[in-house]
């Protein structure tokens, strides 16, 4: 244990983490600062009324405020984690832009150049200014705020669970069938091959009476909703209701008569989590995304001083 | 090493939040352990095949043409929709509620959306106020008249020809607004593209159930001088390029393959496959047999085409590309004029008939097989073998809304919808609800579907949903309809999209067995049932001679008819209809293609159904109202009579 304490790494690691600590400290200690003046506000009124034909109620624009607000804080995020010089996206429309502002040939900015133009491109605000660049740089802080918001497993089965309709295995049925086409015999005539049948399957329950049918006896076992679109409603409820092992029927479907033969059930079960959980995660990352990426968002808030011009305030505005 | 699979799927999912969710070397989804890829089977399983209606051809919001129509239907709504739930639809009041819904009668088993790749950008900067070039002039023209800003994007974007550069290559200039090169359309466009995957995973069933599949993919739109190009682009898996190839970076078909094969790379899991659509209004253009430079197609060329493209729509929204009833050989095939738009190119739409020419038989399917058959003989492969499909082409993220009853209109390339309900029908009278596709697989998963689409074991229909079976072989017995037809046609002959083997004997004749089922339909949804099923066969003699011919093989006229008054049908129609038909006019050293196309008894349109409901009475002109004067129009017809069509079964002569 004494050689362990007296080891250089443990004390770099050391001194290392409390030094994290205190940079930490600070720069909580150094909130930044968002301002919003009056033309900020009027030209998010005037953005809702192109897109609505109609200016924004007070709840509207605040909520408009609020995006703002938002999306300064997501930049301004950005910016101190260097994501302009990281991203290559950001980097490459940066540096396009000022080398095309000072007439320079691309080939000609070494790394240091580079450097240098990126350092000029955040005296002259471009990341905020250039909005593709803008953009950018909020998108890729929503991402990473939404990557530490996935569900917990324990959400994500709740989620699972609470849409059957969706995600559990309906009731499926396999079943035999004889089909009697209707096409080209009276009723009375179908009628009387249907009972034909019927006897000959109570004597010998695999009789080959029938005629051929495109849709003959299913080779895997369905649902009725798949019955349905198969053979119509009547027969997914007859299979539904037959009791397995016995010839039932006559069934009426749009091609005719069927008799019908239910030789297995598996009845209706939960999802099976693992097979759909990354469909359901994907689900509930696109419903879920607005409300989390909220919640990322309040420690940020906490960090930021973000003020309002007197005016703004008066017209019940708040930040 | 052993991992926690549960851990490693969050781990890919929070890369999938945190980057973007595509990348061909980022495994997002883990695969279920089952047979065939890597991919669950499925509690439907059959190895011999069932039918899955789907749609492969859906607008939403992120498309310029479906916005500007008051569109805000989302990629997430729209599979939503096709899996059965009602969805309110255009146009919206000002609180935001949709002044109509609709739902479908029965759910789709598939669907992609589409939306188009060169327009993802632009749609997105004109209507997201944080978008550079949201004040431009273009943009301000689009919110202001949305409805001509459909023609100035059209025309001055995948509108123009590719302008040549320095180097030879080509660029099509995007909007002004985009910027210098157009980057700030391509980084606006990963936004949309990025919505479009999370729906796409969000929405694919992967459990045992298989109730529905989805598949990435987005319309390559071009348009040179509104002659359309179009093609969709369908991924079979979750692997796909991190941006879509546009129009506006590869100019040409050809390039857009090329520029997909280098992106899009079967050795990390990404495969792709591209459908034109709509070569009716290609101007010319689709079925052309020289390349980029003018130079003849050559083998090499024609295999990378059929390689890329095995199947084409036959039939959408905007009418059918089958054959040209007016002129040429379609003349003698009554059936051409089904549903057949009056105009080669956009500019018959949007300007005036006159203004784009009538239509041209080269820019319709049985006129590229038989020129296929024909490429065949010169270079030794055929660059236009294609399978057929059917899809909505929906401006209104409806997919699978293809009823003629309570059709509330596509939005296509014309009708606004923005702020109220226009009176009148409710989409233009040459258009229509148009086709859904149909594939033979085993289960319904991306895997089983993306395999049926490449071997084409896949049909077309006008919506409806007639379920239908075609083998062609040298040996297919006659009574094969009185026994186990699937399991006989599989094992004695090859089915819809196939090759005949080589005849195994001189005088040899091809028999072909086809079979099919009624629509079974479904509550509220008006059906009809079968009439008969044609054989379609195109043949190429050996000095170079196209020739076709349409045989009556099942079924025939059944005295059904339709009262317009009541739109009620009376009288009798077939329910199923099978036959197995021998050519008996074939001749060895012909190459040939065989397909089927299964007619319905006729119903009313959907314009006849509109015009009842709004109590239109030609006898009296006068009275009729300006907005419905289309339900008095000679040059359209009354009824419809819905169909289908199988992909072809090709013979290469020796």
């Amino acid at each position: 244990m004494r050689s362990l304490l007296r080891q250089p790494l443990l004390h770099f690691v050391l001194l290392g983490g409390l030094l994290y600590a205190g940079v930490q400290r600070w720069e909580a200690a150094q909130p930044g600062r968002i301002a919003i003046d009056v033309a900020t506000v009027e030209s998010l009124r005037a953005q809702w009324r192109r897109d609505t034909g109609r200016w924004p109620e007070a709840a509207e624009l605040q909520a408009s405020l609020q995006r703002q607000i938002d999306e300064e804080l997501l930049l301004q995020e950005a910016l101190r984690l260097g994501l302009d010089g990281k991203d290559a996206v950001a980097r490459r429309q940066l540096l396009a832009n000022l080398r095309f502002a000072l007439g320079r040939e691309e080939a000609a900015t070494t790394a240091d150049e580079d450097a240098a133009l990126l350092a000029e491109a955040r005296r002259l605000e471009l990341p905020a200014r250039d909005l593709v660049v803008r953009r950018r740089l909020v998108q890729l802080m929503e991402d990473r705020l939404l990557a530490a918001q996935l569900p917990r497993e324990a959400e994500l089965q709740a989620y699972v669970a609470a849409r059957p309709a969706r995600y559990a295995r309906a009731a499926r049925y396999r079943f035999e069938q004889r089909y009697f086409s209707a096409d080209r015999r009276s009723p009375t005539a179908l009628a009387t091959a249907v009972q034909a049948a019927q006897a000959q399957l109570a004597a010998d329950p695999a009789a080959p009476v029938g005629e051929a049918f495109l849709f003959d006896d299913p080779a895997g076992s369905l649902s009725q909703d798949e019955i349905a679109r198969r053979y119509g409603p009547e027969m997914a409820d007859a299979v539904a209701r037959a009791a397995p092992g016995t010839w039932t029927g006559p069934v009426a479907s749009p091609y005719g008569q069927h008799l019908l033969r239910v030789t297995a059930v598996e009845p209706a079960q939960a999802a099976d989590y693992a097979q759909v959980r990354t469909q359901a995660a994907y689900a509930w990352l696109a419903e879920h995304a607005p409300q989390r990426l909220r919640a990322a968002l309040a420690p940020l808030r906490a960090r930021y001083r973000v003020e309002l011009a007197p005016e703004l305030l008066a017209q019940g505005l708040r930040a | 090493m052993n991992r926690d699979p549960s851990h490693d799927a969050m781990r890919a999912i929070a890369m999938a939040a945190s980057l973007w969710l595509v990348a061909c070397s980022d495994s997002v989804a883990p695969t279920v352990p089952g047979p065939g890829g890597g991919e669950i089977r499925c509690a439907h399983f059959d190895a011999q095949r069932q039918p899955f209606f789907g749609d492969l051809h859906v607008h939403t919001k992120y498309s310029l043409d479906a916005n500007t129509q008051g569109t805000v239907i989302g990629p997430h709504e729209a599979y939503r929709f096709a899996q059965g739930e009602r969805l309110g639809i255009q146009p919206y009041d000002e609180a935001g509620n949709a002044l109509r819904s609709t739902q479908l009668s029965r759910p789709l088993d598939f669907a992609a959306v589409t939306d188009h790749a060169e327009l993802f950008g632009e749609t997105e900067i004109c209507t997201n106020p944080e978008l550079e070039g949201y004040n431009s002039p273009e943009c301000q023209f689009y919110r202001a008249l949305p409805a001509q800003s459909f023609i100035l994007f059209n025309f001055l974007g995948p509108g123009l020809f590719g302008l040549p550069t320095l180097d030879g290559g080509e660029t099509i200039p995007r909007m002004p607004f985009c910027g210098l090169g157009g980057e700030r359309c391509l980084e606006a466009a990963k936004t949309p593209w990025r919505d479009v995957q999370q729906a796409a995973a969000a929405y694919n069933d992967t459990g045992s159930d298989c109730r529905f599949t989805s598949f990435v993919g987005y319309e390559y739109t071009a348009a040179p001088l509104s002659n359309n190009l179009h093609r969709n682009v369908i991924f079979s898996s979750e692997k796909v390029p991190e941006l879509p190839v546009s129009y506006v970076d590869q100019p040409e078909p050809e390039l857009l393959w090329q520029a997909l094969s280098e992106q899009c790379r079967t050795d990390q899991g990404c495969d792709y496959l591209t459908i034109p659509h709509n070569s009716n209004l290609s101007g010319g253009l689709m079925f052309q047999t020289t390349d980029r430079n003018g130079a003849d197609y050559t083998e090499a060329f024609a295999l990378a085409r059929q390689q890329n493209e095995p199947l084409a729509e036959i039939y959408q929204h905007k009418g059918q590309s089958e054959c040209l009833g007016t002129t040429g050989a379609g003349l003698a095939d009554e059936q051409c004029g089904f549903e057949l738009l009056p105009y080669r190119n956009f500019t018959g739409s949007q300007v005036s008939p006159e203004a784009s020419g009538a239509p041209l038989e080269q820019d319709f399917l049985r006129a590229a097989l038989k020129e296929g058959l024909r490429q065949e003989q010169l270079t030794g492969a055929n660059p236009f073998k294609y399978g057929f499909i059917g899809s909505s082409d929906t401006h209104l993220g409806t997919p699978g809304l293809t009823s003629e009853g309570d059709y509330p209109g596509h939005g296509g390339a014309g009708g606004s919808a923005r702020g109220e309900l226009p009176p009148g029908l409710t989409d233009r009278i040459e258009n229509s609800p148009g086709g859904l596709a149909v594939l033979w697989a085993e289960q319904n998963t991306r895997g089983s579907l993306f395999s049926a689409m490449r071997r084409r074991e896949a049909y077309a229909t006008s919506g409806t949903r007639p379920v239908v079976r075609f083998f062609g072989g040298w040996d297919l017995p006659a009574n094969q309809c009185a026994g186990r037809f699937v399991a006989t046609g599989y094992a004695r002959g090859v089915p819809m999209g196939s090759d005949l083997p080589a005849a195994p004997a001189a005088g040899a004749r091809p028999r072909f067995a086809v079979s099919a089922l009624r629509d079974a339909g479904a509550a509220g949804e008006p059906v009809q049932a079968l009439q008969r099923i044609q054989i379609v066969k195109g043949w190429v003699t050996p000095d170079g001679e196209k020739l076709e011919k349409v045989y009556e093989v099942a079924g025939g006229d059944t005295g059904a008819s339709v009262d317009l008054a009541s739109c009620t049908t009376t009288g009798a129609g077939h329910s199923s209809l099978c036959t197995v038909w021998e050519d008996p006019d074939f001749d060895a050293a012909q190459s040939a293609f065989y397909y089927a196309r299964v007619l319905e008894n006729p119903g009313c349109r959907w314009s006849t159904r509109q015009c009842l409901a709004a109590g239109i009475d030609c006898s009296n002109p006068d009275a009729v109202p300006e907005d419905y004067a289309d339900c008095c129009n000679a040059d359209y017809p009354k009824t419809i009579q819905e169909r289908a069509w199988t992909s072809p079964i090709w013979y290469r002569a020796p």
